[in-house]
């Protein structure tokens, strides 16, 4: 499944413990009502772990934050966990600002090491 | 995309002011109008990138730059989504530091929602996880001004990461 929404691209493929959603491109509030309804979906099926790859995300705003948090929040109700695997450092930063860190399991990325609150300078990757 | 089609016209009145008070404001620095860009809910993805280019012109340190895109997004964000559903920015740098402003034509802010002086800064939604709540977080100053005309709202990022609003020892 292919979905294109504004800059916004998702895909969705079945992983071993659940269903993993691919997001590439920017996230803005142009897009976040869609990957609300995409995420959703993906809850629907009763799956207790729901991994999103973001590794192909360049941007992410509070608007988008907040479609991952509630679908974390849904998934922690029925015992389950949203992962946020591999945010590069633009969208990592949003995710430490707004405190989300607290509220999703976020897994690799960039971002080495932090995650206290202060401007880091992290080695990070250079990139266009 | 709910968005309609009104778009800003680039040749509206007042951009000539507000250049010549960006101007004037410069004193005794030199103020660089680096940036003066129209954004509806369609072209936020192309307002960060401009911001994003001219920042590291400016040279503002990449996780600075990022700090201002998230700032400057969240601002534009909060124009369309609830002020007049598009608007302008205008990005310059003086002193050191690199100012925007945001304006959007919507209708102002109740009488009660605005302070003395027409700052609405306070009573702004500023609450944790909020976009304004992230703007607050790194920018190194932040006024949100509301009236007829629409809403304001100007932030200040030091280019070395030292706060702008500290005065230099005499």
């Amino acid at each position: 499944m292919l979905f294109i929404v504004s800059l916004l691209k998702a895909s969705v493929a079945a992983g071993e413990s659940g269903p993993v959603v691919m997001l590439s491109g920017e996230a803005d509030l142009a897009s976040a009502a869609e990957l609300s309804e995409l995420l959703t979906a993906q809850l629907a099926g009763g799956a207790e772990r729901l991994m999103v790859d973001v590794s192909g995300l360049r941007f992410a705003d509070s608007a988008s934050v907040r479609a991952l948090v509630l679908a974390g929040k849904t998934l922690r109700e029925r015992g389950g966990v949203l992962v946020l695997a591999r945010p590069q450092r633009a969208v990592a930063r949003v995710l430490e600002l707004m405190g989300v860190d607290q509220l999703l399991v976020v897994q690799g990325g960039p971002a080495q090491g932090s995650g206290c609150g202060a401007a880091q300078a992290g080695p990070g990757p250079s990139e266009a | 995309m709910k968005g309609n089609d009104r778009r800003p016209d680039p040749a509206s009145p007042g951009d000539s002011a507000v250049l010549a008070e960006a101007q004037a404001d410069a004193g005794d620095g030199q103020a660089r109008l680096a940036l003066d860009q129209a954004f509806d809910s369609g072209t936020l993805y192309a307002l960060r990138a401009a911001v994003q280019a001219h920042a590291s012109q400016a040279g503002l340190p990449e996780s600075r730059t990022d700090d201002l895109v998230i700032a400057v997004h969240e601002l534009a964000a909060n124009a369309v989504r609830h002020g007049a559903g598009a608007g302008r920015l205008r990005m310059w740098e003086r002193d050191g530091a690199v100012h925007c402003q945001v304006d959007d034509s919507g209708s102002p802010a109740s009488d009660e929602d605005v302070g003395p002086g027409g700052n609405v800064a306070d009573r702004w939604p500023f609450l944790p996880g909020h976009g304004l709540w992230l703007v607050r977080l790194v920018a190194d100053q932040i006024s949100v001004f509301s009236g007829p005309g629409g809403t304001r709202a100007a932030i200040v990022l030091s280019l070395s990461g030292n706060d702008p609003s500290v005065p230099a020892p005499d």
